[in-house]
C-alpha cells in the first residue's frame, strides 16, 4: 500500500514537473510512466507494453469518430455558419432585455452541436457575436461572460471529443455518453438565459434591448441553418434509435458537413485540402495525449492506486457523496493550470474505478466529469475560456471578463447541484435508448 | 542549418499531406458504407478495416509536422514567467528528452512489428499484414524524433521561441 502511494505521488510530482518545464504533456505522461513500470515492474513489462500500446491504441475503429467529427466542425465553420446561427438566434431573442447575451448563448449551443470543443466554439462565437452585443451597448463584462460560458457547451453538448475519449478510456459505450449530454446541455442553455436574465435585471443598462425583427427575416436566417440542424438530428437522432454506430454517425457527419459547404459554394479544393490538414493536425495532437495517458495509467493501475485510493475511502468512512465532492475539488485545483483533455485523461484512470465501486454509473460519471471541467474552464483565475476571449477580443482586460463571469459560475454550480441530485438527468434518455 | 530545416519541413508537410488524404478516404469510406448499408442493403466490405489501419496511419503521419510546427498541449503557466535564456534552456532540453524518446518507442514498435510478421498476422478482410502496419508506424514515430531534434537545433540556435501559444492548438479541437 505504501509502495503505491509512493509511486503515485512520484510519477505525478514527476509529471507535473516536465510539465512545467514546458514539456508537451504527452510526452511527460510518457517518460513518468514507462520510467514507473520499468523501475517497479522490470524490464520485460515495460518493454513489452511500450511497444504494443501505441499501435494497438491508435488501430481503433470508435477513434475514428474523432477526426471525423473535428473535420465536420472545421467545414461547417468554413461555411459560415456562426455568423448565420448567430444571427437566427438574434432575430428570435434580441429585442428582449439581455436577449443578445442569451442569444449568444443559445448561438453558441447550437455551435457545440457541430463542434467537440469548448475553446473553438467560445473563440469563434466571440469573434461574430461580441461585435454585435457591443454595437448595442452591452456591457463588456456581460458580453464576455456570455461567450466564455456558452463556450463551455462545446464539450458537453454531443459530439464531444472529450467525451468520445472518456468512453475509450473507461470502455463506456460513446452513443450512450453522447445521448446522456443532451438534457443536461439545454439545461445548462437555459441556466446561462436565467442569469443573463437576472444580470439584466439588475443593471438594466448593461443589456439594452435591440429592435424586434419581423418573422421574414427570422424564416430567412432559419433557412440557411436549417441543413445543419437537420444534419444534427440526422446523427443524433441515428445514434438514439442506434441506427448508427458514433463512428457512423461521425462519417455521415463529416461527409454532409462537407455536402452542406459544398452547396453553400463556400469550399475551393484548397480550403478542403487545408481542413484536412488541420484535421490530422489536431487528432495527431490529441491521440498522442490520449497515448501518453494510457501509459502513465497503466503505471497508476500496476502500482495498484485506484486500490489504495478504495481502501482509504473505507479507513475515513466517506459516503460517495462525499468522495463525488472531493473528486470536484480536486477538478477545480487542476483546472488552475491544466487544459480540459490533459485534465481528465490523467485522472479519469485513477478516479474511474473507485467512482464505479462508489456504486456510480460509468455514463453519470462521464458527464459529471465533463460538467465540472466547463466549470474549471471559465473559474477565475485561470478559467481558459476567459484568456481565449481576451485573446479574441484585444481590447477587454480580463478583470472586466471576471466581474462577468460569476452569475455563469453560479449557474453551473447550481447544474452540478441538480446533476447529483438527479442523476436521471443524464441516464434517463440513454436508459430509453436502450430499450 | 537552414537548407536542412527546409528540406525537412517539407519532408513533414508531404508526410501530413498522406494523413490528410488517408483522412479523406476514411471519411468517403464511411460515409459511402452508411449509404450503401441502409439504402441499398450492401455495406462495403472491409469498409471497417480501412477506418481502423487509416486511423492509426493517420496520427503517425501527421505526428513529424504537428511536433515541427510546435502544436503539441503543454502548459505555459510558469513556463511563460521564465526569463527567455531559461526557456530556451528548457525546450532545448526537453526537446532532446522527446527525441530520445521518440526514437526509444520506435525501437520497441519495430520490434513488436517484427514479432507480428513472424506470427503472420494479417487483418481478417483485406489481409493486410498487421507488422507491416506497426513497422511503418515505427519509421514515422523515429521521423517525428526527428522533428524533435530539429526543434531543440531551433531552441538552442534561439531561431525558435519554443512553445509560446498558451494553448497549443486548443483552438481548433
Amino acid at each position: 500500500m505504501a509502495a503505491a502511494w509512493e509511486a503515485a505521488g512520484l510519477g505525478f510530482l514527476g509529471v507535473f514537473g516536465l510539465m512545467m518545464l514546458g514539456m508537451p504533456i504527452a510526452f511527460a505522461m510518457l517518460l513518468v510512466g514507462l520510467a514507473g513500470i520499468w523501475l517497479m515492474f522490470g524490464e520485460r513489462t515495460a518493454m513489452g507494453m511500450i511497444g504494443q500500446m501505441p499501435v494497438n491504441s491508435t488501430m481503433s475503429y470508435e477513434l475514428s469518430v474523432v477526426p471525423m467529427f473535428v473535420l465536420m466542425g472545421i467545414l461547417v465553420s468554413r461555411a459560415g455558419m456562426s455568423q448565420d446561427l448567430y444571427r437566427l438566434c438574434h432575430s428570435f431573442l434580441g429585442h428582449r432585455r439581455g436577449g443578445l447575451a442569451m442569444a449568444t448563448v443559445v448561438a453558441c449551443g447550437g455551435f457545440s452541436a457541430v463542434c467537440g470543443s469548448s475553446i473553438a466554439t467560445a473563440a469563434t462565437m466571440g469573434k461574430v457575436a461580441m461585435p454585435e452585443m457591443r454595437r448595442y451597448g452591452y456591457a463588456d463584462s456581460l458580453a464576455a461572460a456570455s461567450v466564455a460560458a456558452g463556450g463551455t457547451l462545446g464539450i458537453l453538448i454531443p459530439p464531444s471529443v472529450i467525451l468520445v475519449l472518456y468512453g475509450i478510456a473507461t470502455g463506456t459505450d460513446i452513443g450512450s455518453l453522447f445521448i446522456a449530454g443532451i438534457v443536461p446541455g439545454i439545461l445548462a442553455v437555459l441556466l446561462y438565459m436565467a442569469a443573463v436574465s437576472v444580470v439584466a435585471h439588475i443593471s438594466p443598462a448593461s443589456a439594452p434591448a435591440a429592435p424586434r425583427s419581423g418573422w421574414g427575416e427570422r424564416l430567412r436566417h432559419a433557412g440557411s441553418v436549417g441543413p445543419i440542424v437537420l444534419l444534427f438530428i440526422l446523427i443524433i437522432g441515428g445514434l438514439y434509435l442506434g441506427v448508427f454506430t458514433p463512428t457512423e454517425a461521425a462519417g455521415v457527419g463529416a461527409g454532409g458537413a462537407l455536402l452542406f459547404a459544398l452547396w453553400r459554394r463556400s469550399l475551393s479544393p484548397r480550403a478542403f485540402g487545408s481542413s484536412l490538414m488541420e484535421t490530422v493536425r489536431t487528432t495527431a495532437s490529441l491521440f498522442i495525449v490520449l497515448i501518453g495517458a494510457l501509459v502513465f495509467s497503466n503505471f497508476m493501475n500496476l502500482a495498484g492506486l485506484p486500490g489504495a485510493l478504495s481502501s482509504l475511502i473505507g479507513e475515513l468512512g466517506l459516503s460517495p457523496i462525499m468522495v463525488i465532492f472531493a473528486i470536484l475539488a480536486i477538478y477545480l485545483i487542476l483546472g488552475c493550470f491544466m487544459e480540459s483533455l490533459s485534465m481528465i485523461l490523467l485522472t479519469i484512470p485513477i478516479f474511474f474505478p473507485v467512482i464505479i465501486a462508489q456504486g456510480f454509473h460509468p455514463v453519470w460519471f462521464g458527464i459529471f466529469a465533463v460538467m465540472v471541467t466547463e466549470l474549471s474552464l471559465i473559474t477565475p483565475p485561470v478559467g481558459l475560456n476567459l484568456f481565449v476571449i481576451k485573446g479574441v477580443i484585444k481590447d477587454i482586460s480580463i478583470g472586466t471578463i471576471y466581474r462577468g463571469i460569476l452569475p455563469f459560475v453560479v449557474a453551473d454550480i447550481v447544474r452540478i447541484v441538480l446533476l447529483i441530485a438527479f442523476p436521471a438527468l443524464a441516464l434517463y434518455l440513454p436508459e430509453l435508448a436502450a430499450r | 542549418m537552414v537548407m536542412i530545416d527546409r528540406l525537412s519541413w517539407a519532408l513533414f508537410f508531404a508526410l501530413a499531406c498522406v494523413a490528410g488524404a488517408l483522412a479523406a478516404i476514411m471519411m468517403v469510406t464511411t460515409f459511402s458504407d452508411v449509404v450503401m448499408r441502409y439504402f441499398f442493403n450492401r455495406p462495403i466490405a472491409g469498409a471497417f478495416e480501412v477506418t481502423e489501419i487509416s486511423m492509426g496511419l493517420i496520427v503517425f503521419f501527421a505526428l513529424p509536422l504537428m511536433i515541427r510546427e510546435r502544436e503539441n498541449i503543454v502548459v505555459t503557466i510558469l513556463y511563460d514567467r521564465f526569463p527567455a535564456p531559461v526557456r530556451r534552456a528548457a525546450t532545448t532540453v526537453t526537446d532532446l528528452i522527446c527525441a530520445g524518446l521518440c526514437g526509444f518507442i520506435a525501437w520497441r514498435m519495430w520490434l513488436y512489428g517484427e514479432r507480428l510478421l513472424r506470427s503472420n498476422e494479417i487483418t481478417l478482410e483485406l489481409r493486410v499484414p498487421k507488422g507491416a502496419v506497426a513497422q511503418s508506424m515505427s519509421v514515422l514515430l523515429l521521423v517525428g524524433g526527428v522533428a524533435f531534434l530539429i526543434c531543440a537545433l531551433r531552441a538552442f540556435a534561439g531561431s525558435d521561441e519554443g512553445p509560446v501559444r498558451p494553448i497549443g492548438n486548443q483552438e481548433k479541437i
